[in-house]
């Protein structure tokens, strides 16, 4: 990996937040609904809302708004919410290692599974592995992650109830992690019964968030496998003797793999937007719930903070998938 | 018997939608030992399909309808699929007719070239890194030590066709089918790729399938040239004999129009 290739992105992050926090800060002052409203009590007076339109500094004119709240974030501050009264950049620390943690254990099986229905897929083609594995990717491709944890709900948690349908932990258990990680926490301390209970609530949520990107990897990787398969070098292989899982896997896999990751990174971010709603349906305490509160009671400074964390969530799962481009195509890798 | 494969009345045909096409039609091909043994024929008249029939790589639209390929004392058309393996890929080996596409492009020469080795030979991974540099140099290869850390597009084509020569004489092989090797390069390229297969093959005692349709390559390099024409070996005789007196009457025109060819381009 070359270090002026991640220079030049992380210098082009910069401009992306800024364009992103102006296009953000405007939307939400051009929208109707009006945060001091949803906080006063019955019964306020006129000089009570001007003077909580002060407090906040709704009362200044956009430009300066904006200013002003640029310089604080500079400085590392992005506000008091408005709805929760307390720093808008120790709510989200709170809860982000929560949406990290299922948003990568959601990657991580998409991943996984993806990528093994398009092995078996190709191992057996035209067979019925293939049929299976091609209405597997077909279903998904047409139902919705929010859709899937209604009917994980319903399945595993009201039917048959085997899982949790809701929250993060028991909140019966006692938990005396440091970390808001708790999953990597919980893990390297070896406290594999606290893991126990979180992996059993996260499972659902990471499922239902992973299966429309698990659909879209194992097509599009079943596709170039195939085409791959053709190639001479594979003829090469076979010639040679290599046994046919090897041929696949180390001749055929890496090849295939760099267009379906070139694809995937607009992917990812819909898996990221996706804990929006999953985290609501599951209750799950993370970024994603958080961002529909916030929205519903107009918590501005909130939004805002929660969107550039959105935003640099983007920017970073990009960074790493465009990495592993790099990495697994040599062409490109020390350009 | 002193032939390393014996091809027996051979069939095989391809199918398209339900619609069947004969290749090859009762083709016989004995190849000796030690020996460079010419293919031709025109375009489309089954050179390569034969070549794969013994490599076992057919495409899936083709069937062996018929007939035998004898290789150390089995028929390799009837073998079981993994025994056919076995047996074949540690003794037959191939340079094909594109170096460009013919290595994997994400994975880097040595380790290439090793895995074969230690599949075979069953090296371990410091001998058979050892052992590749070897089989660079034996190529001509300057500076193997930098090639084996290089990716194929890093290669120029000639360089990749050596370094597919070093692969495919790597396990000491008893046969090497080599489907028009020379025909991707250009011509310099051609003469030094040829030199370099008839002295290794020299060297090393291996018989050769030498397929190609270029007469003047054939004369040079061949001990045995056996002529394909409509789906059948219409003539097999020795290189020197074949050029004096060919018996076949395809062979005779495809001689004439040859020469006209040389001689057009040496008054050029
Ligand atoms: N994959 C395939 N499917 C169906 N038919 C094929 C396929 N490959 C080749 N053929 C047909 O088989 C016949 C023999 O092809 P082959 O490639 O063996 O010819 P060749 O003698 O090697 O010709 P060339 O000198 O051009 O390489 C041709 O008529 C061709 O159309
Ligand atoms: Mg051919």
């Amino acid at each position: 990996m070359s270090f002026p290739f991640l220079l030049r992105r992380l210098v082009l992050v910069i401009p992306t937040l800024i364009g992103v926090s102006i296009i953000v800060f405007v939307l939400l002052r051009v929208v109707p609904g009006d945060p001091i409203m949803m906080m006063i009590p019955p019964g306020a007076t006129e000089d009570d809302i001007d003077h909580l339109r002060q407090l906040y500094g709704l009362d200044k004119p956009i430009l300066e708004q904006y200013l002003v709240w640029f310089s604080e974030v500079l400085k590392g501050d992005f506000g008091t919410s408005i709805s929760l009264r307390q720093d808008v950049v120790e709510l989200i620390l709170s809860r982000l290692p929560a949406t990290i943690e299922l948003a990568v254990a959601a990657m991580f099986i998409s991943v996984i599974l993806g990528t093994s229905l398009a092995l078996i897929g190709t191992f057996w083609s035209n067979q019925w592995p293939e049929t299976i594995v091609d209405g597997f990717t077909g279903l998904n491709q047409a139902i919705p992650d929010f859709l899937w944890g209604l009917i994980f709900i319903l399945a595993f948690g009201v039917l048959w109830p085997l899982l949790p349908v809701s929250g993060r932990i028991d909140p019966r258990i006692n938990l005396d992690l440091v970390s808001q990680f708790y999953i990597v926490e919980s893990l390297i301390r070896g406290e594999f019964s606290v893991f126990l209970t979180l992996i059993k609530h996260m499972i659902m949520p990471a499922i239902a968030l992973a299966l429309p990107l698990t659909a879209v990897i194992a097509r599009s990787l079943k596709a170039s496998l195939r085409e791959t398969m053709t190639q001479d070098y594979i003829r090469m292989a076979q010639v040679k003797g290599f046994g046919p899982w090897r041929i696949l896997i180390v001749e055929a896999l890496r090849n295939a793999m760099i267009p379906t990751v070139a694809l995937s990174g607009v992917q990812f971010n819909f898996l990221l937007g996706g804990t929006v709603l999953i985290e609501r349906i599951f209750s799950y305490p993370g970024i994603g719930n958080m961002s529909i509160g916030a929205v519903i009671d107009r918590d501005l400074p909130l939004i805002q903070g929660l969107i550039i964390t959105f935003a640099i969530l983007f920017i970073v799962t990009n960074l790493v998938i465009d990495m592993s481009y790099r990495t697994l195509n040599p062409r490109v890798r020390n350009e | 018997m002193n032939a390393v494969l014996d091809v027996q009345n051979l069939y095989l045909g391809v199918s398209q939608k339900r619609h069947y096409s004969p290749i090859l039609n009762g083709v016989n091909l004995e190849i000796q030992r030690s020996q460079i043994h010419g293919l031709v024929g025109e375009s489309g008249a089954g050179k390569s399909m034969l070549a794969k029939a013994i490599l076992g790589i057919l495409p899936s639209s083709t069937t062996i309808d018929k007939g035998y390929i004898h290789f150390k004392g089995n028929d390799l058309v009837g073998m079981p699929r993994y025994e056919r393996r076995q047996l074949a890929s540690r003794h037959i080996a191939m340079i094909p007719q594109d170096p460009m596409t013919s290595l994997n492009p994400v994975r880097r020469v040595g380790n290439q070239l090793g895995d074969v080795l230690r599949l075979h030979m069953k090296l371990n991974r410091t001998l058979a890194q050892e052992r590749v540099l070897e089989l660079l140099n034996d190529v001509q290869i300057r500076d193997p030590k930098r090639v084996v850390h290089q990716y194929p597009f890093e290669l120029s084509g000639g360089m990749r066709q050596r370094v597919l020569i070093a692969m495919a004489f790597s396990c000491k092989p008893e046969l090497i089918i080599a489907d028009e090797p020379t025909t991707a390069l250009d011509v310099t390229v051609q003469r030094q790729i040829l030199q370099l297969i008839k002295q290794l093959q020299s060297e090393t005692g291996t018989s050769v399938l030498f397929i190609s349709h270029d007469l003047g390559v054939i004369a040079k390099i061949c001990d045995h040239v056996s002529i394909l024409h409509t789906g059948n070996v219409v003539e097999m005789q020795s290189a020197v004999n074949l050029f004096q007196n060919p018996r076949h009457e395809y062979t005779q025109n495809l001689l004439e129009i040859t020469s006209h060819y040389y001689r057009f381009e040496n008054t050029d």
